[in-house]
């Protein structure tokens, strides 16, 4: 016991330690959906924070839309959306970890890029997020390994060709030593093996109205398939019989499915209007 | 005249003979040899070698009578550019004697050719070569392995360096003090006092035919001999900064860096594993150097002295001022191999500018006060992940460029595409200071919040990408100011179910951009597949043109 705590406090003086964290630091809380059927299909019903998570479009030219799953997905993350509990001064006080949005070229040309001023509102805030624009699709992985071995950056995100199997194991590895996860958003239009824990296939669908303008364009919504989950509980997944239908609420920063039967509503008998008068 | 006590100049007339044609003139040293320019008056002779001086040849003759004089001649083209690029390429590699080193470059009095040469501010550096005469000596002895015939002068200042190295005696002139200068000044002619062609003739015939006798008239005698005053001034200027009465400051090629560190090499280093070894000692030394006054550096340069001549230079820049001799190792690791090692390099020569303080790291986190060491522990960690994290964008910046690793910063402008900015994450102003390396800062967070309050008067949300240039598309309103009703965009037609808008955005009429200045109305609409998309009409209808639809972004959450 004793010889353990010396042991550390030597590592800690070479700074041989990754990070100046205690051993008996809380852990970080886990990263759910908020989705039961999903969550429960999960390890530990939550997206594990030391993976790598790939994501593909079921239309390849459906790549903006994806990318708005995943960013989605982010606002989820504890890590970033702690500090914003406490209000704008809790925000500005708290020393708060960026996210890295890595993006090929091509992709940018094609897919358009994050527009800072379009994430006003979200719970990701723009000057959470760090672009790098890779010049060269092979470069992409290189690029996500040395991101992924920064243990202070909270999510990266790759978009582009997805790696080949090697390069997504090293990403794997990398990330188990930092805990910072890594999405990859495939758009090579082809499904290569890879070591990524989840895989999963996303289409947009037309979501429910919006609730302060039901005339106007509704809220962004996905068909989701969780093709696999390593370590995941498969027989409770839903998704892999259909696709889950959810929708996201941006007032409330959360996931709703969508009923199959009335798609102006959710299902669990509220609609997003009612929360937010709840809210208010 | 005091001022200039402690300085002196380094003059070194090199007579260029062009890269390209060096191997010619290598093989026919001792044969006249001349390089020519052709002219609307024919064809003259721009450079030529002792032997053709020999025969009779001068510079600025005419070929047909050099040729008439000396049948032999060996003639080539002149190459002016590639004369530049050498005296760029020389002063570059004279940056291992002096940090201030500029070109020296001016018309020859008599002739169309040019006349080149360096100037050197050498003022304390010439104890590293042990003396000035060896600094001289050293300096010759490898511009003449090199293949150049230089001469060298050494003299308080620049004028007086000018002068000498190019009508002083053979080999060198040390003139110490400004009164051995001007003693030596008799000697030289009037030329060399820098002046045109025509006050060198107005002189001449004046009966003042050395730069001495022009140096002893009075000013006032001298203005009088003059038809306008700003001609007597301009030899006055000439003759002030002969003397030193007028500083000339050298305009140097690079500006000096305020941390350097100079290894000569024994034994000239052959490949990448001296180059490595010469670097990892040098910011071993600056480091050192640089701890000790509490200072960091974020542009970093090493630059190799090549055996056979020439330098060439690999630098790297930090996102925040560092003396992290890992980091900086690691950084300039990626860039060595574009040192080309050639017939060995002989010297080199590491900088570290636009330099910052930067306090002295943490290393133990052992304290006898528990609380404070916690408290202290916290900070560090901080410290410890931000600059893991500028350690990160140093990296990706030094691989693919600055540009490309970015963040946003808000724009007060309601033009969509100009309503942010990327800022490249190694840039510190930008950063507020301290924050640089990414980390987002204060400020940053109070930019967007204040952007933020503005949204809720907007129609249209704003979409989640955005293209780089609106992609233009075929569209089909119910009316002609109307939503959309279906729209064709790369090719595929697109039903719109739900639409949004408009939000009219005003041109800046005030800037010229190449979207010209049209008023836009966007619409946020979303099609059968529940995508959406960010379209805008630009122009109105009943104007001169129709208007034109684009598409402008895709909403994604």
């Amino acid at each position: 016991m004793i010889l353990n705590d010396l042991k550390d406090r030597i590592e800690r003086i070479e700074g041989r330690t990754k990070r100046f964290v205690a051993a008996d630091a809380p852990q970080p809380s886990p990263w759910t959906t908020g989705l039961e059927g999903l969550d429960s299909a999960l390890p530990q019903n939550a997206l594990p924070y030391d993976a790598c998570h790939d994501f593909t479009p079921l239309v390849k030219t459906d790549v903006p839309q994806v990318a708005g799953f995943i960013f989605a997905l982010l606002q989820r993350l504890p890590a970033l959306t702690a500090g914003q509990q406490g209000g704008v001064q809790n925000r500005r006080r708290q020393q708060r970890r960026p996210v890295v949005w890595c993006q090929t070229a091509f992709n940018a040309r094609e897919y358009g890029r994050v527009y800072a001023p379009g994430l006003l509102g979200s719970l990701v805030s723009p000057e959470d997020l760090i672009f790098v624009n890779v010049p060269k699709d092979r470069d992409l992985a290189l690029v996500l390994e040395e991101c992924v071995r920064v243990p202070h950056i909270a999510a990266v995100i790759g978009e582009g060709p997805a790696p080949d199997f090697t390069a997504s194991r090293r990403l794997t590895l990398a990330a188990q030593e930092s805990h910072v996860p890594c999405l990859i958003l495939n758009t090579g239009g082809e499904i290569r093996a890879s070591a990524a824990a989840t895989r999963w296939r996303i289409a947009p669908i037309a979501g429910p109205p919006d609730p302060l303008d039901p005339a106007g364009p509704g809220l962004a919504a996905w068909s989701i398939t969780l093709a696999r989950a390593r370590g995941g509980n498969a027989a409770l997944n839903p998704t892999l019989a259909s696709p889950l239908k959810a929708a996201w609420n941006h007032e409330t920063h959360t996931f709703h499915l969508v009923s199959p039967f009335r798609p102006g509503a959710t299902l669990e008998g509220q609609t997003p209007h009612d929360q937010v008068q709840r809210r208010g | 005249m005091t001022r200039f006590s402690g300085e002196a100049n380094d003059a070194i007339t090199a007579t260029a003979t062009a890269t390209a044609t060096a191997t010619v003139a290598a093989a026919a040293a001792d044969k006249p040899f001349v390089l020519v320019e052709h002219g609307v008056r024919g064809t003259r002779i721009m450079a030529i070698n002792h032997a053709a001086q020999q025969a009779g040849a001068h510079v600025g003759q005419m070929l047909t009578d050099a040729r008439a004089a000396c049948p032999l001649i060996l003639v080539d083209q002149a190459q002016p550019e590639a004369d530049d690029d050498m005296l760029q390429r020389l002063a570059l590699w004279a940056g291992r004697y002096s940090p201030i080193t500029s070109i020296d470059v001016t018309a020859a009095p008599d002739t169309v050719a040019q006349d080149f040469g360096l100037l050197l501010d050498v003022s304390g550096c010439a104890h590293l070569f042990g003396g000035e005469e060896k600094l001289i000596r050293d300096c010759l002895q490898r511009l003449a392995a090199m293949g150049f015939t230089a001469h060298a002068a050494l003299a308080p200042t620049p004028g007086a360096a000018h002068a000498l190295a190019r009508y002083g005696r053979d080999g060198f002139v040390i003139a110490d003090t400004i009164e051995e200068a001007k003693a030596a000044a008799a000697a030289l002619p009037v030329e060399a006092l820098r002046l045109d062609h025509d006050r060198n003739t107005l002189l001449r015939r004046l009966g003042l035919k050395t730069a001495h006798s022009v140096i002893r008239v009075p000013r006032h005698a001298l203005e009088r001999r003059f038809r306008s005053k700003s001609d007597a001034r301009s030899v006055q200027l000439r003759i002030d900064q002969f003397t030193g009465a007028i500083e000339e400051p050298l305009d140097p090629l690079r500006p000096a860096a305020p941390w350097r560190s100079h290894m000569p090499c024994p034994e000239p280093a052959l490949d990448i594993t001296g180059i490595r070894f010469a670097l990892t000692e040098l910011t071993a030394r600056l480091v050192t150097r640089m701890e000790t006054a509490a200072q960091g550096g974020r542009n970093w340069r090493l630059t190799a002295y090549h055996a056979d001549g020439g330098s060439s230079a690999v630098a790297i820049r930090l996102s925040r001022a560092s003396r992290a001799q890992t980091h900086v190792l690691r950084l300039f690791e990626d860039k060595l191999d574009q040192i080309d090692p050639g017939y060995g390099i002989d010297g080199f020569l590491l900088e570290a500018a636009d330099c910052d303080a930067v306090e002295a790291s943490q290393t133990s986190l052992v304290s006898d006060n528990h609380i404070a060491a916690a408290a202290t522990a916290a900070a560090a960690a901080d410290e410890v992940l931000a600059a893991e994290l500028s350690g990160l964008v140093d990296r990706l910046s030094n691989r693919f460029g600055e540009r490309n690793i970015t963040y946003a910063a808000p724009v007060k402008s309601h033009i969509p595409e100009r309503a942010w900015r990327m800022i490249s994450a190694t840039s510190s102003g930008g950063r507020g200071g301290g924050g640089g390396g990414g980390a987002a800062t204060a400020e940053d967070v109070a930019q967007w919040q204040e952007v933020e309050a503005e949204t809720v008067f907007r129609t249209t949300s704003r979409p989640f990408r955005l293209f780089d240039a609106p992609e233009a598309a075929e569209v089909t309103a119910q009316v002609p100011d109307g939503p959309p009703l279906h729209f064709r965009w790369r090719r595929v037609p697109r039903q719109i179910t739900r639409a949004r808008g408009p939000e009219r955005i005003a041109p800046e009429w005030w800037r010229d951009g190449p979207r010209g200045v049209a008023i836009r109305d966007y619409y946020e609409v979303e099609d059968t597949e529940g995508r959406r998309y960010w379209l805008f009409r630009e122009g109105l209808y009943g104007g001169e043109k129709n208007p034109v639809w684009f598409v402008h972004g895709v909403f994604g959450v």
